[in-house]
């Protein structure tokens, strides 16, 4: 293929002659000569397209922001001699590169091979993909290459980090009948004391109270508050006009975060947990219990690019068509419209016990700029208002305003604990 | 062995100075001959090549070379043409020297950023090589771009055209023209992707 350089070449060239007519001036065609000659002493060495051998591997195929993935590509050489090769390997523009450089120009001769790594790190969570290879043969003089795109492609799994908010009290606010570890305020299976009843046969032997039956001097029976479980629907708000700031620290980031923090915490908790998704679509994932299902939430995350319109009626009657009835909603979102807020008093209104994580769109947004008085005159406003906004909500459902600068843990340390049923 | 900081230097500074010394040619050429006026115009021109040459480097924006070099060229062949008087030979040196600067920004293009990159002490051999056989080639064709140049010019009954017929000059221009269309609109022959 040919290169600027030599359509450049080519046109000075023309222009010269075209000159060189016009004024009819000899030595002016004169110098049409070396650029063609150029060309053409160039031209009777054709470089080689090159035929190659590659294999990439990489350290880690799963691995969080933050964390350095090393990259090795081993190129092998089984076309001709090429003089100069120049290698490529595609990163995406989400990754940084610390160490090395996937950019390489060697000379490698038939079945030559050269094995380069570099280090890449994830800045933002996805599913990411390395590659195509792009392999240059380039021609010294500058005027053509041949290029081949080689399409090995590795997938890299980026899950958002996991914060930390085992301390915090979040559970659900209704139980069901299995097991697990809410106090029910009901008699049940659990380990806090509830009361005494007389003996019936079929009773454990290991529940009888001793004291008690000395005391009243016929047996009796220690009962125990059910401990159960709940089920909780994280709905998060990915659509379009709910992102601010830049994509590695957006909103929508910093909701994907919180998402994946309070699944875990739940689901350790013995509940069960669904996740529904606002953004071109409306993904969701229903409701189920244990490791595997922190799992599916976790791969539904990773996917997540904020995007779309959808409005929260659809998910509320997505709520309602599929998902179990008196299920606690938690819902993330940076509450920047009227739409959001309008759902929350709607689903209580219909009895939803509904929490809000929200975080702060107004504090990602003075994160990215300097201190100017101007700005903190705004930033106070427009906090103003955000603050009314969050006090209204708190009528309705319980609000954690969440300063993403803060660790989670801190914000969900504010919300009460949730009344039982 | 000398630190990868060095080598990307070297091949930084290469194309700098020869882009410096053909700056310096047509400075001395409009200081020699050129009146006020072909001052004004060649500086200017030379100032603004000069600041897009300086603006690649900085931003490794390298198309702004493409510009540097066009208006380099254009006050050379102009100044040349309008008052130092066209004499071929120089002129061809120049543009050969032209050539060899776009041949070598090209290599900067492709060796800079390996050379800050790379480390390795298995790899630096080979991209010394290739930068080494690279520099070598393009100088040895420039040498020898430069020399069939000159025999042409000797060779090429150019006194035919200041006399020849009008059909003469037209049927040469023809073939000019079209060996140059061939030589810019070559057929590319790249294969599609390959594993």
């Amino acid at each position: 293929m040919r290169t600027s350089l030599a359509s450049s070449l080519a046109s000075v060239a023309g222009i010269f002659v075209v000159l060189a007519l016009l004024f009819l001036e000899w030595r002016l065609l004169l110098l049409a000569i070396p650029p063609l000659t150029y060309l053409v002493l160039a031209g009777l060495r054709p470089v080689p397209a090159p035929v190659l051998d590659v294999i990439r591997e990489v350290s880690e195929d799963r691995a969080p922001v933050g964390q350095e993935v090393s990259v090795t590509l081993r190129v092998a050489n089984r076309g001709p001699r090429i003089d100069l090769l120049e290698l490529y390997d595609a990163v995406p523009r989400e990754f940084a590169v610390p160490e090395g450089r996937p950019h390489l120009a060697i000379a490698l001769r038939n079945g030559e091979q050269v094995t380069f790594s570099y280090t890449v790190v994830p800045r933002v969570k996805g599913q990411f993909q390395l590659g195509p290879v792009t392999a240059r043969s380039l021609s010294p003089s500058g005027l053509d290459y041949e290029e081949a795109i080689l399409p090995i492609r590795t997938t890299i799994n980026v899950p958002p980090p996991l914060e930390d908010i085992r301390r915090a009290r979040i559970q659900p606010r209704r139980t069901r009948a299995w097991v697990g570890q809410i106090p029910s305020r009901l008699i049940g299976l659990g380990t806090e004391f509830w009361g005494l009843r007389e003996y019936v046969p079929g009773d454990e032997t290991r529940r009888i109270n001793w004291k008690a039956t000395a005391r009243l001097d016929r047996l009796v029976t220690n009962e125990y508050e059910g401990e159960r479980s709940g089920d909780v629907v994280i709905v998060l708000d990915a659509r379009q006009e709910a992102v601010v700031g830049p994509l590695a620290a957006s909103t929508t980031e910093h909701g994907i975060r919180a998402a994946l923090a309070i699944a875990a915490k739940i689901l350790d908790g013995r509940n069960r947990v669904g996740l529904i998704v606002q953004r071109n679509v409306l993904d969701w994932v229903y409701p189920a219990f244990g490791r595997k299902q922190l799992f599916r939430i976790l791969d539904a995350l990773v996917r997540v690019r904020p995007g779309g319109e959808w409005s929260f009626r659809h998910v509320s009657w997505v709520l309602s068509r599929f998902f179990p009835p008196n299920s606690q909603v938690v819902l993330i979102s940076p509450l920047l419209d009227a739409d959001a807020l309008r759902a929350v008093i709607d689903l209580t209104a219909r009895g939803t016990a509904v929490m809000i994580v929200s975080p702060s769109p107004i504090e990602v947004e003075r994160a990215m700029y300097s201190e100017d008085p101007t700005l903190d005159v705004a930033y106070r406003l427009l906090r103003m208002e955000r603050e009314n906004a969050v006090s209204a909500l708190r009528r309705f459902a319980d609000v954690a305003d969440w300063n993403p600068r803060d660790p989670l843990a801190t914000a969900l340390r504010g919300v009460t604990r949730w009344p039982r049923h | 062995m000398a630190p990868p900081l060095n080598r990307g230097a070297w091949v930084r500074l290469l194309p700098r100075t020869v882009f410096a010394a053909l700056v310096v040619w047509t400075v001395i050429d409009l200081v020699v001959a050129a009146p006020p006026l072909g001052w004004a115009i060649g500086s200017s021109l030379l100032i603004i090549s000069v600041a897009c040459a300086t603006w690649a480097a900085r931003t490794s924006a390298f198309t702004w070379n493409r510009a540097a070099r066009t208006l380099l060229g254009l006050a050379f062949v102009g100044e040349r043409l309008l008052w130092t008087g066209a004499d071929p030979v120089p002129m061809m040196a120049f543009i050969v020297l032209l050539i060899g600067l776009g041949a070598m920004q090209s290599l900067e293009r492709v060796f800079s950023p390996v050379y800050a990159a790379v480390s390795d002490p298995e790899i630096l051999p080979m991209v010394d090589a290739a930068a080494f056989g690279a520099y070598a080639r393009t100088l040895g064709l420039l040498a020898l771009t430069f020399v069939v140049s000159l025999l042409l010019a000797l060779l090429v009954p150019l006194s035919l055209f200041r006399s020849a017929s009008l059909f003469t000059a037209v049927t040469l221009s023809v073939v000019l023209i079209a060996l140059i269309a061939i030589l810019a609109i070559a057929p590319s022959s790249s294969r599609g992707p390959e594993a």
